[in-house]
This record gives C-alpha cells, structure tokens and sequence, in this order.
C-alpha cells in the first residue's frame, strides 16, 4: 500500500480452482500495484498465457480438474522460463520432485507477505518493504 | 499231566522216553546220575551231558540241587511224586524262564530210579513261551509314543534278563530320511563287566518286571552310561558305499547276520570290531513295509554266553515290531512337527496381518489428518485474508460487503464440514418405511440445486414413473443420496451436469446419480469407499464411505462407474421382494 507505485506493470496470473480465494488474492495483490489476471484451472491459465505472458505464475497445486503438478508441466512446457510459485494448503508437496521445477513453494496464509516477497523475488525484483 | 505222563513212562521203554518232548534226567537213590535226554542237558542243566554215575550235586546248578535235594527225599520217603514249583533258569545273558520240575519215583533198566522231569521245556512250550515273551514285549513297546522312548523300550526288550532277551547289550541304529546314513541312536547296558554282575547280582535279588524296566526311561536318560553312548556317536556307516559295513549288509539283504568270531570274520570291517570289542553278536535288521529302517545290534561282552537259533529268532521277530513302533514314532514326530510349523505359521500370518490393518489403519488416520489440515487451512486463509481486506482499508464499503458475504459463507461452510466430520456412522436401529424414491431423491436435490447452479452445474432429472414403493430407513437414505449429490458436485468445480436418475429393472429399482466431473482411476476406484478416502478437494472422506454403510445395511448394493476426465455414475440396486 505505502510503494504502492512500486509494482505498477507487474502482471501475476493466480491459478486456483476456488473463486473466494481468487477474488481475495485479486484485490491484495492489486492493492499493491500488480496486475492480475485469475484462471480456475489448467486450461483458463494456458489460455491466459496465450493471451498475455504474465511476469510471475501463481499456482495451487490442489486443483481438482487436474493434478496441479501435471498443470506446472504443461505451463512449464509452453514456457520453460516462465517463473511459477506453488501456493498451496498442503506442505506435504514441497518434497515432490516436480515440485522443485518450481521458481518457488508458498504454503497458503492469511499473511500475504510470503507470497509477495516470492513473487519479488522470481520478477527479480527486490522485495517490497510492506508486507 | 507230566506226572501222569511220568508214571507210565516208567514202565515204557527207554527208547520212548528218551524220544519224549519232556526234559528228564534219571538219578539212582544215592543221588548219582543214571541217564537224562538232551533236552535236559540243553535246556534245563544248561551243561554238556555227565558220564553216568556222576554225583547229582556235580551235574546240576547249586541252586537247582538245592531245590532238588528235598523234592527227591520226599519222593523217596513216600514213594510219591514230589514237586519243585517255580524253578528259575537263568541262562546267562539268555531269557530267563521259570519250569515246573517233578520228582517221580520209578523204574529204569531194572533199576530204582528218580525220575526228574519238566514237560515245559519242549518245543511246543518253549514257542509258548517264546510267544508270551514276544507278546509281553511287543504290549510295552506299544504303550509309547514317543519316538526315545520306543527306542529305550526296544533296547529294554532286547537287554532284560527277565521278561526280556536277556542281551549284555544293545544298540539301536536308524536310516537318516534320505536313506544315505545308518546311524547310531541309542544304547543300552553295563559299561563294563564290573557294572554288568553288580546290576545282575541286584536284579537276582529283586527282579523287574518289563513294565519296571521301560518306566526307568527317565532316570537312565538322566545319567546316561558314558562309554557306551560313545560308541552309539561313533556309529555312523554310509549307505551308498560299494563295500558296506555288517550292519547296512544285513538291513540291505533284510536277514540277519550272526557273528561268531568277530575277529576272524571276513563281514566284521576293524572299525565295528574295534567297536564292539566282542567275539559274538548279531545284527537284526528293522525292516517296515519294504523300506529299511534300520538295525538292532546285540552282544554278550560280559556273560560271553553264545547267541542260540532260538534266541536269534526272537530277537528278528521283535525287532520287526520294534521297527513299526520306531516309524510311528517318527511319524508321530513328523506330524507334530507339521503341526507345530502350521502353528506357527498362522501365527506368523495373524501377526502380519494385525500389522497391515494396523499400517493401513495409520495410514488412512495420517491422511485423513492430511486432508482435515487441508480443509482447515483453505477457509482459514480465505477468513483471515478477507479480514485482513477490510483492516487494510475499512472505507471501501464494496470490499467490506463482500468480505462480510464470504466471511459469513466460509464460516458456516466450516461449520458443515465440523458436523460432517463429526457426524457418526448408522449405528442406530433402522427405521423401515415404505418410500417413494422419487420424491425423497427430487426433496434431496432440491436442498443442493443452489449451490448447483453457483458452480455452474446442470441438474437433470430423469425419474421413472411407475416406480413401486420401496422399504427404506427415509433419514438414512436420505443421507446416503445427499452425500452422492455433494460428491457429484465437488467432482464438477467448473461446471457440468448432474443427472439423478431412477429406473426399474427386472427385479430390482436403480438410483443412479452421474456428473461430468473429473473421474476417478482405478487406483482410486478401489478406495473410494474407504473411510477417509477422498479424492475430491472438500469433504471428509467419510461421504462415500457413509453411503457403502447404509447401502450395505438396507441390503442394497451400489456400484460406480467412472473415467478420468469425464465423470462417474453411482448406481444403487433396490432389490425388489418377491420378484428374484
């Protein structure tokens, strides 16, 4: 909020399959200046991709409609640079081996500083001072 | 009868009496021998015959001239038979046997004679009395069972002066289970020649019966006689040898082998001679069904006593016997054996199998544990991210409302999974009542098409008509139908349909609950009715299993089918009463 002007241009697609949570993550995440774009799945986050190549993936790996481990493949795949975060409520899967393809693993908080200082830091930016 | 016999044979000739089957011996008044058949020498003097007029005294045991002494004094004083009841022989080293002996005053040649006679010790006694012997044995090998103490019983057939061979002493040796060994088991008697009169000098004074013998078992094994278990260790000869040793000879010809002198027998190799260290003994063979057993070897070391054809016999018909005895044993062995590793195995089985209900058990615990730190986690996050909304910026009354909405919304969802996972199995008393399925499938629906319509899913209804009544637990069924929609539900996140279906089969009414949703595999497929299996990102994992236990407790059957990617169908099968 305080450098707010900070992440202006930064565009995060945060993939997970529950509109709250997608809606919640929207508005903290573009109350400090990023742009953000939300998918419910696999599918919507290619689509999104083809769309627009956004600067940080978010995504939970606890997506029904596919594994989420098989989604970070296919995102991987297409765009093997691309940096994606694991946000998920299952600590357990930071040891999967596909897992570690991953820029980075967030477990899901209500503190968002976390996940923005991952998100920092796989754009190669500095982290932001609020959290 | 003998006397009888007697009498008239006094007055026969001497030729008739002297092809008579009983012993006798004739002695004039001054007690000197006049002449005796060889029966008597042989079997009741146990001697070489005497030149006549040899005095009594010199001719016979001192114990038999005892007993003898006063029978002829009354025989002579009365003119009248005498009897010496009860007389034992004891051929050293051989059986030993009790006759009857008479003294019957009489004529021979002319001549005053005593006639001292035993029709006991004929041929035909002497088998009765061989057979008795056998007979006797034969019932105290029987009463064993197990497999030591049929051979100590063997060897105490073989070795007991009374009731018994009479041998110095015995080995028994047995075939290993591949036939390739015959080794040595057990032995029994005195170590040394000092032991054998000490033992015999006691045993004369208070004799045992077989009986006593083979109950001895216990305190023999105790302290067993050391010089001869030696030589029972060192009794090992190789069955498949070309040249075999004496005992594998006579168990592989099935006869048996009498040696007279060891020393000079060309059979005897110097290993067995050295041994032994005995000039006379026998192997018998052992032989069951066609099948070698093994041998029961014999000697008299310390008494030196010669093996007779009658004694040899014996020994081969008991050794017949004590070879059936021995296999029992072993299979009485064998079989316990069996049992025991039977045992234990299903031991070892009921053990692994605790331990894999007790695995799967943690297992499905630590998932369950896993999914409810899950399911926690995600509203938690969307509660405590929502407030968070608001503390960051109160005045953006928009956010607020909707915070607030989904507050409000996550809570009671919480709330719900709480009492679902809190929600026990049916345990109570079922409460049959005649159903309509239509209606209570179309009431459970209806309670779940809001949330159906949120997440983008289509209901369709697809109900059979004339669908009779049904005897249902309604609360329960209610349930198990419930959970299925929720489940179709969660299956879809992105939308789909969901059909709810009901159809009457030959003989039975089907509810069928199918959505587009995800699918399962098969790995899946196999658990999904597992309490605390859950493939879906809500729920407990007790949905599916609820439905198995009410389905299974109405007597009703359910099956699913599915397909990653493209949804799965539940079906219930009611049968119907009367119509199998």
């Amino acid at each position: 909020m305080n450098d707010e002007t900070h992440h202006h241009g930064l565009l995060v697609l945060f993939v997970d399959d529950d509109a709250r949570q997608r809606e919640l993550y929207r508005i903290r995440l573009e109350r400090r200046g990023y742009r953000v774009r939300t998918a419910a799945g696999a599918d919507a986050a290619m689509e999104a991709l083809r769309e627009e190549r956004p600067d940080v993936v978010v995504l939970d790996i606890a997506m029904p409609e596919r594994d989420g481990l098989s989604a970070l493949q296919e995102l991987l795949d297409a765009d093997p640079r691309l940096p994606v975060i694991i946000h998920t409520a299952y600590p357990a899967y930071a040891d999967s081996f596909l897992a570690w393809a991953a820029e980075a693993y967030v477990v899901k908080s209500q503190d968002v500083g976390p996940l923005l200082a991952e998100i920092e830091k796989a754009a190669g930016r500095r982290p932001p001072a609020d959290s | 009868m003998a006397e009888t016999a007697l009498q008239e044979n006094t007055l026969c000739p001497c030729a008739m009496l002297h092809q008579s089957p009983m012993a006798w011996l004739a002695v004039d008044r001054n007690l000197g021998v006049v002449e005796g058949n060889a029966l008597f020498w042989d079997e009741v003097a146990l001697r070489q015959p005497v030149a006549p007029g040899t005095p009594l005294q010199e001719s016979v045991s001192q114990d038999m001239f005892e007993s003898l002494r006063g029978a002829i004094a009354q025989a002579m004083a009365t003119d009248q038979p005498a009897h010496v009841p009860g007389l034992r022989i004891l051929p050293p080293g051989h059986p030993h046997r009790i006759i009857d002996l008479v003294v019957v005053p009489g004529i021979i040649r002319n001549r005053d004679v005593l006639l001292i006679a035993s029709s006991a010790v004929g041929d035909v006694g002497r088998r009765v009395e061989e057979l008795t012997l056998l007979q006797d044995m034969i019932r105290v090998l029987r009463q064993q069972h197990d497999i030591d103490r049929v051979l100590f019983t063997t060897l105490t057939c073989a070795t007991a002066g009374s009731g018994g061979l009479g041998f110095n002493r015995a080995w028994v040796l047995l075939c290993d289970a591949d036939q390739h060994w015959l080794d040595g088991q057990m032995a029994l008697g005195p170590a040394s020649a000092e032991d054998a009169y000490r033992i015999w000098g006691e045993l004369t004074s208070s004799p045992r019966t077989l009986d006593q013998f083979a109950d001895a078992y216990d305190r023999w094994v105790s302290d067993l006689p050391r010089p001869l278990q030696n030589i029972v260790q060192q009794m090992r000869f190789s069955m498949a040898e070309d040249a075999p040793q004496l005992p594998v000879l006579a168990l592989a010809e099935a006869q048996p082998v009498h040696v007279t002198d060891a020393a000079n027998d060309e059979r005897v190799g110097p290993r067995l001679a050295a041994l032994l260290q005995a000039r006379e003994f026998t192997v018998v063979p052992m032989v069951v069904s066609n099948e070698p057993c093994g041998v029961i070897m014999a000697d008299n070391l310390y008494s030196g006593a010669p093996i007779t054809e009658g004694h040899l016999r014996l020994l081969s018909l008991f050794a017949q016997h004590a070879g059936m005895a021995i296999e029992d044993a072993q299979l009485h062995r064998e079989m316990e054996s069996h049992q025991r590793e039977l045992e234990q195995a299903y031991a070892d089985l009921q053990r692994a199998q605790d331990q894999i209900v007790r695995a799967s058990k943690l297992a499905a615990l630590g998932e369950m544990s896993a999914r409810i730190a899950h399911d926690l986690r995600n509203p938690l996050v969307t509660l405590g991210g929502w407030a968070r909304v608001v503390q960051e910026d109160p005045n953006d009354t928009a956010t607020v409302t909707t915070a607030a909405k989904i507050i409000a919304e996550e809570c009671a969802s919480l709330e719900q999974m709480l009492s679902m996972l809190l929600e026990p199995f049916t345990t109570r008393q079922m409460r049959l009542a005649p159903t309509d399925l239509n209606r209570l499938l179309d009431d459970t629906l209806q309670t779940q098409e809001h949330t159906a319509q949120q997440q983008a899913i289509t209901v369709r209804r697809n109900l059979a008509p004339d669908l009779p009544i049904v005897p249902t637990d309604p609360a329960q069924f209610r349930r198990c139908l419930a959970n299925l929609i929720e489940n179709a539900i969660a299956a879809m996140p992105l939308g789909g349909t969901l059909s709810a279906a009901t159809r009457l089969g030959d003989s039975e009414v089907l509810v069928e609950i199918a959505d587009t949703g995800v699918g399962m595999d098969q790995d899946q497929l196999a658990h999904i009715f597992d309490a605390f299996y859950s493939t879906g990102r809500y729920g407990s994992g007790l949905g599916l299993a609820i439905v198995w236990d009410v389905v299974q407790s109405h007597g009703f059957s359910i099956d699913v089918r599915s397909e990653p990617g493209r949804g799965s169908t539940f079906t219930i099968h009611i049968p119907l009463a009367g119509k199998h």
